[in-house]
C-alpha cells in the first residue's frame, strides 16, 4: 500500500516538481510510514525504479527510440533498453537514500519522545 | 549510534543530489564539452526523455497569442513544412518568427551567439579566443550598422519587429523541461530574441562568404618573387575560362570616377609573360620595388588558392525547354551542418505568396519563387575586404599617420562574459578603415590573414538592409521588380539567376563592389595614402548583368563575373573555371529539357580537371618502372570514364597525385606563408609550357623535369594511399578516402552523418568535399502552372530527437528532389499533415 501511495504521488509531484524529488518525497513517506530500514530502502528503490522506467519507455515508445538511439551512442551504451535502465539506476540510488534518511529521521524523533 | 547514522545518509543523499544536479566538468568529456548535469538530463518527466518528440504529429490545434493582430493559419505539409496564410504583414513576419524558433531555436540562437562573439557565455573559457576574434574583426559593429539601415526603413522595421516579436512569443511560452535538447546538453537557458540578432545572423552569413582575404600571401609571394613572376603565375584572368556574364555582352554604361587614380601599383607596367619563365633559372628578385609593410606569416600556412566551396545556379529560357518555359536551379553550397542550414517555409498574405528556403533567424525567403517568378544564389568571390598597413606614430598604436594627417583610433570596449570565469575586456582600435583584428602587444596573428596592426576595411562593417531586398523580391511580380529588390542587396555580394512565367531570364552580379583602379587589394595596401582608399561603389544599373542572352541560358558557379572587357576592378582571384566550363557546355547543348534534367545535371560528377590534364599524367608515367600497386593504380586511372562516382578508385588516385603535383611543382611556395599559383596556372602550366623552371625541385642539385616531377609525385600519391587505406587497391573507393560528413554543429558525432557514401568532388558540379556541399537543392518551373522540386540534407525540425531531423536526408544522398508543395491559395490543402492556428488572446 505504501508503495502504490509512494507511486502515485511521485508520478504527480515529479510532473510539476525537480527531479530530486524522488529523494524528498520518500524521505516525508518514509519518516511517517516508518518500516525496516533495509525494507524502506530497498522497496523505495524498486518503486522508483519502475516508475523512472515505465515513463521512459513510454516515451521512448512514443518515438520510435529515434532520440534514446543517439544519446545511447553519446554515452557509449550499445542499446535502448541499456540506456533506460542505468537512466532509472542513476535515479533510484539517490531515492533510496532519501527513504534511508527519512525512517532513520522518525528514529530521532522518536528518541526524543 | 542513531545520530551517525542519520546524519551520513542525510549527508550522502544531499550530496550526490548536488552533484548530480550541476555540470560536472573533468568527470566525463563529450564533444559538447564537460556532461551535462545528469539529475536533471535523465530524469524521464524533464530531462533529454521530454525531447524524444512523439512520431505521431498533432493534427489540428489552436494556439492564443497575445500580440498577433488577426487569425493565422499555418499548414504543416508532410515534410513538416510550414505553410504560412496572414492577413497582413505584420502577422505574417510574427509568425515566420514564432515558428521558425519552435522548430530551430537552439540553432539560431547559438548562431547569432557565436556571430557577435558570445560563445565563452556558453562553453566558458574555450570559447574566448574565438570570441575575441570576432568582436576584433568587427562582427557586431558591422551588425550594428546594419541595424541602422533595417530601422531607419518603415518597411524592414516592422518586419524586423514583427518578426522578434514572433519569436519571443514562442521563447515566453517555453517551459523548462521543453527547451531544446542541446540546452540542457549544455545547461543553460535561452534570452530574449533582438533585431539585432538577425543583422548578426546576416552578418555571418558575409563572414563566411567574403570574410577572406589572399592579400597577406600574394604580399609574401610578392616579396619573394618580385613582379614579374607574381603577374605571370598569379594573373588576374584565367587562360581556361568562361565568365559569369557571357563574354561578348554590351556594358551600356561609361565608367566614372576611378580613372584619375589609375595604378601606381607595382605590377601594373609588366604584361603577363609566361615565356619568360622557360629560361634556365628563375627570373631574379628586382632589388628594389615598391613593396613594403610585409611581415611573413609565421606558421606554416602554406595555401593553395582558395576553391569556391561550390555553388551552382543556372536557367533555361524556352527554346530550350520541352514546353517552352524558362526552367531555374540553383545549389548553394556550404559548410554542411545541422541542424539543417536553411528552413523552407511558405508565406502568404496580400501582395505576398512565396516559397523558399530562409536562414533560421533572418525573416522572408533567400533562395526561392512565387507565381511568377524564380530566383537562386552563388556567391560572388569579389574583393570586398582589403588589408591596410597603418603607419604608426613611433611607439604609439593610437596615432597614425593618413594623408599628411594625424590621425587618432577610436577604442571600442568589448566585454566577453566567461562561463565559471571572469569577464574579459578587450579594447579594439578602429582606424579611418576598420579594426585593426591582430595586434603585436595582445592578440597575435600567428599566421592568420590579417598581420599583426593591420586594418581592414570591409564592406559587411557597412549599413545595408537586406531585409528590405528579401521584401521586395520576395514580392516581385516582373524583372524590373525583381531587380529594384537587388538596389537593396549588398552583402554578401551573390549572383542571382532569375527565371520567370513570361520566359524571361537574367542573371545580375550583385552587391556592393567599391571602385578600385586595377589589383587595388591584390596586395596589403598602404594606409597612409589616400590613394589607396576605396572609392564609392559601382553603381546598381552598372553591376554585371544580362538579360535573356543569346545563347538561350545563364549559369554562375563561383567563377570571374566577367571577362576582362568589364571597366571596374573586381578581384583577381575567382573560383575555378572546371565546375562552370562543365555547366556551360552541358547548358550548350540541351535542348527540350525538363525539371528532371537539371536535377539530373545538379547532380553530374564528371571530373573537368581530369579530363584537362590527366591523358598527359599518363603518357609521361614510365609505365617500366612502377611497382605491382603502382601498375594496378596506373590501369585503374587508364580505364577510368572521369566520372568521381563514390566507389569508384580512379578518382582516389588522380585527386591526390593533382594535389601532390602541385605541391611539388610549386615547391618554391612551400615556405610558411606563402600561397601556391591556382588549379588554372597550373593546367596552363603543364600543356604549355613543358619546359618551365618551376618544374624544378629547387632542393635537389639536379634539374627535374615535367616527367620527373609527375613520375615522383604519383609514387607518393600511391605510397600514402596505401598508408592511408592499405595495400588493397579495392579500399581505395573515392567515398571513403573522401569522407563528405554532415556535422551537427557541436560535433557530436551521434547527431551526425559521417562517411557518407557520396562521390563529386571539388570543382565538380556536384561540388560533394570531406565537409562541403549543397546546402540546398531547387529545381523550379515558375509560373502559374510551375512545378517546383527540392531538397536539403537533413530536415525541417532542429530536434535530433524527432523525425523530422534528418528525414530528408536519404533524397539528398541519392540525388533525388522532393516535389515542393506551393499552395496558390489555402484551398490547396489536401495533402497536409496538420495545421497550427494561431489567434489574438491571453493564453
Amino acid at each position: 500500500m505504501k508503495y502504490i501511495f509512494l507511486f502515485l504521488i511521485l508520478l504527480i509531484t515529479q510532473y510539476y516538481g525537480p527531479w530530486y524529488l524522488i529523494a524528498i518525497v520518500p524521505f516525508f513517506i518514509c519518516s511517517i510510514f516508518k518500516g525496516k530500514p533495509a525494507a524502506d530502502f530497498l522497496f523505495t528503490l524498486l518503486t522508483v525504479f519502475i516508475l523512472w522506467f515505465l515513463v521512459a519507455l513510454f516515451k521512448d515508445f512514443r518515438n520510435q527510440s529515434l532520440l534514446s538511439g543517439k544519446i545511447a551512442e553519446m554515452f557509449h551504451l550499445h542499446s535502448t533498453y541499456l540506456l533506460i535502465v542505468v537512466c532509472s539506476l542513476i535515479g533510484v540510488v539517490i531515492a533510496g537514500l532519501g527513504a534511508l534518511s527519512g525512517n532513520y529521521f522518525r528514529d530521532l524523533l522518536r528518541a526524543k519522545q | 549510534m542513531k545520530y551517525p547514522r542519520f546524519i551520513f545518509t542525510f549527508l550522502l543523499t544531499l550530496l550526490l543530489i548536488l552533484l548530480l544536479n550541476a555540470k560536472i566538468p573533468f568527470l566525463i568529456s563529450t564533444p559538447a564539452g564537460s556532461l551535462p548535469p545528469i539529475g536533471r538530463f535523465v530524469d524521464p518527466f524533464h530531462g533529454f526523455w521530454n525531447n524524444a518528440e512523439p512520431t505521431k504529429i498533432k493534427s489540428d490545434y489552436l494556439v492564443k497569442i497575445p500580440d498577433i493582430r488577426q487569425a493565422v493559419t499555418v499548414y504543416y505539409d508532410q515534410q513538416m513544412i510550414p505553410h504560412i496564410f496572414a492577413s497582413n504583414n505584420y502577422d505574417l513576419y510574427f509568425s515566420q518568427g514564432y515558428v521558425t524558433a519552435k522548430d530551430r531555436l537552439w540553432q539560431m540562437e547559438f548562431q547569432t551567439l557565436a556571430a557577435a562573439g558570445r560563445i565563452s557565455e556558453v562553453i566558458g573559457v574555450k570559447g574566448l579566443n574565438y570570441d575575441r576574434l570576432q568582436r576584433r574583426l568587427g562582427m557586431v559593429y558591422g551588425a550594428e550598422n546594419s541595424l541602422k539601415a533595417i530601422m531607419a526603413d518603415p518597411v524592414s522595421k516592422e518586419i524586423v519587429i514583427a518578426y522578434t516579436a514572433g519569436i519571443n512569443a514562442w521563447i515566453a511560452q517555453l517551459k523548462t523541461e521543453d527547451l531544446p535538447l542541446e540546452y540542457k546538453l549544455l545547461d543553460y537557458k535561452p534570452e530574449s530574441w533582438t533585431p539585432l540578432k538577425v543583422s548578426l545572423l546576416q552578418r555571418s552569413l558575409s563572414k563566411v562568404l567574403t570574410g577572406e582575404t589572399e592579400a597577406r600571401a600574394l604580399t609574401a609571394n610578392l616579396q619573394k618573387f618580385g613582379p614579374s613572376v607574381i603577374n605571370d603565375l598569379f594573373p588576374d584572368f584565367k587562360f581556361i575560362e568562361s565568365p559569369v556574364i557571357p563574354t561578348g555582352t554590351k556594358w551600356n554604361f561609361k565608367k566614372t570616377g576611378s580613372e584619375s587614380r589609375e595604378n601606381n601599383v607595382p605590377m601594373s607596367k609588366t604584361l603577363i609573360d609566361s615565356k619568360k619563365t622557360s629560361a634556365n633559372r628563375l627570373p631574379p628578385v628586382p632589388e628594389k620595388f615598391e613593396i613594403t609593410g610585409y611581415e611573413p606569416a609565421i606558421e606554416n600556412s602554406v595555401k593553395e588558392h582558395i576553391d569556391g566551396i561550390g555553388s551552382n545556379n543556372w536557367a533555361i529560357d524556352g527554346t530550350k525547354s520541352a514546353d517552352h518555359h524558362a526552367i531555374l536551379a540553383n545549389d548553394p553550397h556550404l559548410t554542411l551542418s545541422l541542424p539543417s542550414i536553411w528552413y523552407q517555409i511558405q508565406l502568404n498574405a496580400p501582395g505576398i505568396n512565396v516559397y523558399g528556403v530562409s536562414l533560421p533567424g533572418a525573416p522572408g525567403v533567400i533562395i526561392g519563387f512565387n507565381d511568377h517568378i524564380s530566383w537562386g544564389v552563388t556567391n560572388v568571390g569579389a574583393d570586398v575586404l582589403d588589408i591596410y598597413r597603418i603607419n604608426w606614430l613611433p611607439g604609439s598604436k593610437e596615432k597614425y599617420m593618413y594623408d599628411g594627417k594625424l590621425m587618432q583610433v577610436r577604442k571600442k570596449r568589448e566585454n566577453i562574459m566567461v562561463r565559471g570565469g571572469q569577464t574579459f575586456t578587450d579594447q579594439v582600435s578602429y582606424t579611418l578603415f576598420g579594426p585593426v583584428v591582430y595586434s603585436s602587444t595582445d592578440f597575435k596573428s600567428n599566421g592568420a590573414q590579417f598581420p599583426d596592426d593591420h586594418a581592414i576595411r570591409w564592406v559587411a562593417h557597412d549599413s545595408t538592409n537586406e531585409v528590405k531586398s528579401s521584401y521586395l523580391i520576395n514580392r516581385a511580380s516582373s524583372y524590373a521588380e525583381f531587380t529594384h529588390g537587388l538596389e537593396y542587396f549588398n552583402s554578401p555580394a551573390q549572383n542571382f539567376a532569375y527565371a520567370d512565367d513570361k520566359d524571361h531570364i537574367a542573371q545580375w552580379v550583385n552587391g556592393n563592389f567599391p571602385i578600385k583602379r586595377k589589383d587595388q587589394g591584390k596586395f596589403i595596401l598602404d594606409g597612409s595614402k589616400k590613394e589607396d582608399t576605396w572609392g564609392p561603389f559601382i553603381l546598381h544599373d552598372d553591376l554585371p548583368h544580362v538579360l535573356d542572352p543569346p545563347r538561350h541560358f545563364i549559369a554562375s558557379a563561383n567563377q570571374s563575373s566577367t571577362d576582362s572587357t568589364y571597366p571596374y576592378y573586381l578581384n583577381w582571384n575567382f573560383g575555378n573555371s572546371q565546375r562552370s566550363m562543365r555547366i556551360d557546355d552541358l547548358l550548350t547543348r540541351m535542348v527540350k529539357a525538363n525539371a528532371d534534367t537539371l536535377r539530373l545535371m545538379q547532380t553530374d560528377i564528371y571530373n573537368g580537371y581530369a579530363r584537362l590534364i590527366l591523358p598527359d599524367l599518363l603518357k609521361n608515367l614510365r609505365q617500366d618502372k612502377l611497382t605491382i600497386i603502382e601498375t594496378a593504380a596506373f590501369k585503374a586511372l587508364s580505364g577510368w570514364n572521369l566520372q568521381n562516382e563514390a566507389d569508384a578508385i580512379a578518382p582516389s588516385i588522380f585527386e591526390s597525385w593533382a594535389k601532390n603535383l602541385s605541391r611539388d611543382i610549386w615547391d618554391e611556395f612551400n615556405d610558411p606563408g606563402l600561397m601556391r599559383p591556382s588549379r588554372d596556372r597550373t593546367i596552363h602550366l603543364l600543356l604549355n609550357d613543358p619546359g618551365s623552371i618551376w618544374f624544378d625541385n629547387q632542393s635537389t642539385p639536379i634539374r627535374e623535369t615535367k616527367s620527373d616531377i609527375i613520375n615522383s609525385s604519383f609514387k607518393r600519391s600511391i605510397d600514402s594511399l596505401i598508408k592511408n587505406n592499405g595495400r588493397q587497391i579495392t579500399g581505395w573507393k573515392w567515398f571513403e578516402t573522401k569522407k563528405t560528413s554532415v556535422k551537427h554543429l557541436l560535433n557530436i558525432d551521434a547527431f551526425s552523418f559521417e562517411n557518407l557514401h557520396l562521390g563529386g568532388g571539388s570543382n565538380i558540379i556536384d561540388a560533394l568535399t570531406e565537409r562541403t556541399g549543397p546546402s540546398w537543392r531547387m529545381v523550379v518551373e515558375p509560373g502559374q502552372t510551375g512545378k517546383a522540386f527540392g531538397v536539403y540534407p537533413g530536415g525541417q525540425l532542429g530536434n535530433p530527437g524527432s523525425f523530422y531531423y534528418d528525414n530528408l536526408f536519404d533524397y539528398w544522398l541519392k540525388g533525388k528532389l522532393f516535389t515542393l508543395l506551393f499552395m496558390k491559395t489555402e484551398a490547396d490543402n489536401q495533402t497536409i499533415n496538420s495545421r497550427m492556428i494561431l489567434k489574438p488572446g491571453i493564453r
